[in-house]
């Protein structure tokens, strides 16, 4: 062999890559069949250092190596227990080849050398064609080895990032779930009403909004917006359009369904195909009177203190279908006594265990049981409805109620 | 006058999980200019907001002078329909020989 192997066009498969040389140890106890073995490997393209004794073995494949070429016939410990040693620290992220030079007629050896962890067999005298096949495959599986290692990495990498990226974007949909959280009617802030409401998205974040605010003159506004779909976009929406009808401001019957109807363009300008259902109000409990406008949504259902019915609205189309779609109040009683429930259909269409649906009878039973009970008591009703929603996390719809009542406190009836 | 298409819709549930699909599906079907969509529900026993957004969709995408019958609407999706006022918009027929009928005059 006048040419060095490396530089064989065959080989070229096996060359090493910069900084892909492999470091290989021969023992050997003896030196001269070892610095041999060496020079070959050298000649292979191989970093190679020799060592004669099972400790100093040891010791340089700590140091860290590729390839290990030992004998299998060595004093005191042999080839067998250096391999069950190496094997035994094996480091799983470090590729090592281990070749045994063994007799030919050691045969009975070679599957006690396989069990402890040799990859590959030399016969004595070792021949260089025999080696450069050994060393070819001691580079193929290292460099596999470094390639699974590397992607591995790769992988640890992007998972960590992609971790990362899903806590921060957990973080903003909590952020974004609570501002919903703050859209609630805060009953401090609603001098004439009592209010109560159960609000559960069917996601962290839900297209529904539930909305209570005083206008003046007493009179307060309150709906129920449903935007059609879940997740991140209808809340978005939801919320904006939540802040609309507040911004808008309705403090009349017309003023309430104009509102509906500029709310009704805006969403079509947009020229999505978003849309939404909302059934708003507003309640005079001074006069004993209040206004429902309906665009698509579920009817509120008026408990008066005795029983309870659906207020009929005729109503209009959801939010965002057509350009022109023209909305009326209607007018309803809210004495001393009244209770109105507004509801999305995430609530109604609701089943329980048995699969029966809870319905808008369902909403005015609980409506009914809780007469002569504070407000809240409503609510805390229809949560114990919904309980056992909570071991079926796979949830259907967002779920909303709204309940109001007069409260005059010690004011006159007009 | 020719014969409107013929839509039959196979999915029992008409939600988000589908409604993509089948929003495809109808746009092919009245993209070549069809005015006259009679739709099938007999098989849709649930449909939500999404579902409900492709069949205004649908009516949309067929301009002002489009019709659409629906016949096999069940209590579920008639009152989804009812609520949202789509009964207004679309004919609610008991046959298809009706909603044929209706699509002609």
């Amino acid at each position: 062999m006048d040419a060095p192997l490396t530089a064989n066009a065959m080989d070229a498969k096996i060359l090493p890559a910069a900084g892909d040389i492999l470091r290989a140890l021969v023992v050997d106890d003896d030196t001269m069949m070892a610095d041999y073995v060496a020079l070959e490997l050298e000649r292979l393209g191989c970093h190679a250092e020799t060592a004669t004794d099972f400790d100093a073995a040891l010791a340089t494949v700590a140091s860290g190596v590729d390839m290990v070429v030992t004998d299998y016939q060595m004093p005191g410990r042999d080839g067998l227990n250096l391999v069950a040693a190496i094997r035994g620290r094996d480091r799983a992220d470090k590729p090592l080849h281990i070749v045994m030079m063994t007799a030919r007629g050691d045969e009975h050896v070679i599957r006690r050398a396989v069990d402890a962890g040799v990859d590959d067999f030399l016969y004595k005298p070792v021949d260089p064609l025999q080696l450069m096949l050994a060393v070819a495959s001691a580079r193929r599986a290292v460099h596999l080895h470094r390639l699974i290692q590397d992607r591995n990495a790769e992988l640890a990498s992007a998972h960590h990032t992609m971790r990362d990226a899903l806590a921060t974007l957990q973080d903003d949909i909590d952020a974004a779930a609570s501002l919903h959280e703050r859209l609630l009617p805060r009953p401090e802030r609603l001098p004439w009403v009592r209010v109560a409401h159960v609000y559960k998205p069917a996601a962290s974040l839900g297209g529904d909004s539930i909305g209570a605010s005083n206008v003046g003159n007493g009179r307060t506004l309150f709906f129920v917006i449903d935007v059609q779909g879940h997740g991140v976009q209808a809340s978005l929406d939801s919320f904006h359009f939540h802040h609309r009808l507040k911004q808008m401001r309705p403090t009349s019957p017309d003023e309430l369904a104009a509102a509906l109807a500029s709310l009704n363009r805006e969403i079509l300008e947009t020229e999505s195909e978003i849309y939404a259902t909302v059934l708003a109000g507003l309640v005079d409990p001074a006069a004993g009177e209040g206004w429902l406008v309906r665009a698509g949504h579920p009817a509120a259902i008026l408990f008066d203190g005795e029983q309870q019915y659906t207020v009929e609205v005729e109503g209009g189309f959801p939010l965002g279908w057509f350009a022109g779609s023209a909305y009326t109040a209607t007018r309803f009683a809210f004495g001393p006594g009244a209770r109105l429930a507004l509801y999305s259909d995430g609530l109604s269409d609701f089943r329980n265990r048995d699969g029966r649906e809870l319905g808008a009878e369902g909403i005015g039973r609980i409506l009914t049981e809780c007469r002569g009970k504070p407000i809240d008591s409503i609510g805390r009703m229809v949560e114990l409805t919904l309980a056992p929603r909570n071991s079926n996390p796979m949830l259907a719809d967002d779920i909303s109620l709204l309940v109001i009542e007069p409260d005059l406190g010690d004011r006159p009836l007009a | 006058m020719s014969d409107p298409i013929l839509i039959h819709v196979e999915h029992p549930r008409l939600d988000a999980a589908v409604a993509p699909g089948f929003k495809d599906e109808v746009t092919t079907r009245v993209e070549q200019g069809e005015r006259r969509v009679l739709l099938d529900l007999t098989a849709v026993q649930f449909m939500d907001s999404t579902g409900l957004g492709v069949l205004v969709s649908l009516l949309k995408r067929m301009g002002g002078d489009g019709r659409i019958a629906v016949v096999g609407a069940g209590p579920a999706v008639l009152k989804l329909l009812q609520l949202t006022r789509l009964d207004t918009l679309f004919a609610i027929c008991g046959s298809e020989d009706e909603a044929r009928d209706v699509l002609r005059g």
